[in-house]
């Protein structure tokens, strides 16, 4: 690296500052390419196109892509795993190009199996990049990774971005806290990764054994597989803990597509796409019409990074608001999620009438003093009405009046912001589990028919409004 | 001291090449370009030791 680069405040100026008019141009040629390339080479992707009667040659505008293309959804990947002979599903590369094996941690039950190519690898790490240069990362810093290094891409991800900025990796594998804390303590990192839950988990272990993370002069902490590096009182709790300011780093991705969004040092409340590598819009999770920039909706992704098993126009199931034209300083015009996932298309709940998304019941959460950052959020289906308990854990009281006081204070505040009454639940610290990988927070009791039906389907009729 | 059987002119070919890509790198667009060409340099730098390159043992070399 040159020392004029190292000043350099992107990490790839040319498309990362480029006009929204740009970015869609190239956009538009990717995913005309990527459908090309699945129809040639996937017989799932061949077989949905011809089921819908659209060849790739179709595709020749936006209204083409949002209208005449088919969405993909994970169903249809598990439907082509099962009936292979090799255990995997919409494959377009032979395993001669496989190089890993992930499989998602999902939160449907079944395990979709996935494969990377080394070109993949690469392509997916760059994504991390765009953040640690963003951040003052570089090649001499160190990365602590808190993971043993399982079959969840999710840290896996991060650790090539490291290697694909130069960082020298430590890992934490294999390891408990404590030997995590005094490794830390001993190496001194420049950056912990970690799940946020996890990160949180091992700074308040730290703390009880009179250990002083300070010493060890970490710069910053990343993360994800969870909301909570983008949900404020977590966020702060966690900087506070470590020590680190605003060198707080969020990462969301949708592992089998290979799409990681990262949020930059200005933060703005959420995480870029990063859109060298991935398209993304949001669709009303209905009707299938894509939505406008303040809209809440499902979250449909095109990866540019995974070849060997494409995902395109692919639902996500997750409910985003994305802004085209962020503007909270950081100058990337890659577009924003502000607070990132906002819920499950599949986990929407409704209160007498008041659509309540868990992300507004988390950020929520962080308003009231006695509370922790520990919470688990469960929904039920009673007398034909959906419910929704709050269990929180208190930061410090733990006798029942106590208790019983805090948990007045949190239905009140939910009842006054959200404007529904929620079931609250407030427990003594330490009751709830700590999980290493990704937290199990929202859970979803209601049978399968008891969920919303979510219809938006393979497409939208031919000729539907421009 | 080549070695027998190796093809002399793909190594130097390669040579070249990784001259040249050494080139574009001093005056790489983007960190994010620097950064590729590097990588590439390692990789080339497995093919040169395949065909018993000794003049510089590894790429930070140089």
């Amino acid at each position: 690296m040159t020392l004029a680069l190292d000043a350099e405040p992107f990490w790839n100026r040319q498309t990362q500052t480029a006009s929204r008019a740009e970015l869609d141009a190239i956009h538009l040629t990717k995913i005309r390419r990527m459908v090309g390339w699945a129809y040639e080479h996937s017989p799932l992707h061949r077989k949905i196109y011809d089921a819908a009667g659209v060849a790739p040659a179709d595709i020749r505008t936006w209204d083409d892509f949002h209208y005449r293309l088919p969405f993909t959804d994970k169903p249809d990947y598990m439907a082509a795993q099962k009936a292979s002979a090799d255990g995997f599903g919409g494959v377009a590369l032979g395993p001669e190009h496989w190089q890993q094996y992930f499989h998602t941690t999902g939160t449907t039950g079944e395990m979709l199996n996935e494969v990377f190519s080394q070109y993949e690898m690469h392509k997916a790490g760059s994504q991390y990049c765009y953040a640690f240069w963003d951040y003052g990362l570089r090649p001499g810093d160190s990365m602590y990774f808190c993971f043993n290094w399982g079959p969840w891409i999710g840290l896996w991800s991060f650790y090539w971005g490291a290697r694909d900025l130069g960082l020298r990796v430590i890992s934490g594998g294999g390891y408990g806290t404590e030997e995590r804390i005094k490794q830390i303590l001993a190496l001194k990192p420049t950056v912990v990764v970690g799940t946020p839950t996890y990160l949180l988990h091992l700074a308040e272990v730290a703390q009880e054994k009179g250990y002083d993370l300070a010493a060890a002069g970490v710069r910053m902490v990343a993360g994800g597989g969870e909301a909570g590096l983008s949900v404020p009182a977590t966020r702060n709790r966690i900087s506070q803990l470590w020590g680190v300011g605003d060198m707080v780093m969020d990462a969301y991705g949708v592992g089998e597509a290979l799409f990681i969004g990262q949020s930059c040092r200005q933060w703005g409340g959420g995480i870029h796409v990063i859109e060298d590598v991935c398209h993304s819009y949001v669709a009303d999770p209905d009707s299938g019409e894509p939505l406008g920039p303040e809209a809440v909706g499902e979250h449909i992704i095109t990866s540019y990074t995974h070849f060997s098993q494409p995902f395109i126009k692919y639902r996500t199931h997750d409910l985003v608001r994305r802004d085209e034209h962020p503007d909270h300083g950081c100058g990337w015009t890659f577009a924003h999620l502000p607070g990132v996932v906002l819920g499950r298309a599949d986990f929407m709940v409704t209160i007498r009438g008041v659509n309540v998304y868990p992300t507004a019941v988390e950020n929520l959460l962080g308003d009231l003093a006695g509370l922790s950052t520990h919470y688990e959020l469960h929904i039920s289906r009673e007398a034909g009405l959906d419910r929704m308990l709050v269990r929180v854990e208190a930061a410090a009281a733990s006798a029942p009046a106590e208790l019983a006081a805090l948990d007045g204070l949190l239905n009140a505040h939910l009842r006054d912001r959200i404007g529904v009454r929620l079931q609250t639940e407030v427990v003594a610290g330490g009751v709830l589990p700590r999980y290493e990988l990704k937290t199990k927070r929202v859970f979803d009791h209601r049978a399968q028919t008891e969920r919303p039906s979510v219809t938006l389907g393979r497409s939208l009729p031919v000729g539907a409004p421009a | 001291m080549t070695i027998t059987g190796v093809d002399q002119l793909q190594l130097q070919r390669l040579l070249d090449l990784r001259e040249a890509m050494g080139e574009e790198r001093a005056v790489a667009a983007s960190p994010a370009i620097a950064r590729a060409l590097q990588m590439a340099d390692y990789y080339l730098f497995l093919g040169l030791g395949y065909l018993g390159y000794t003049d510089h043992l590894f790429p930070e070399q140089d």
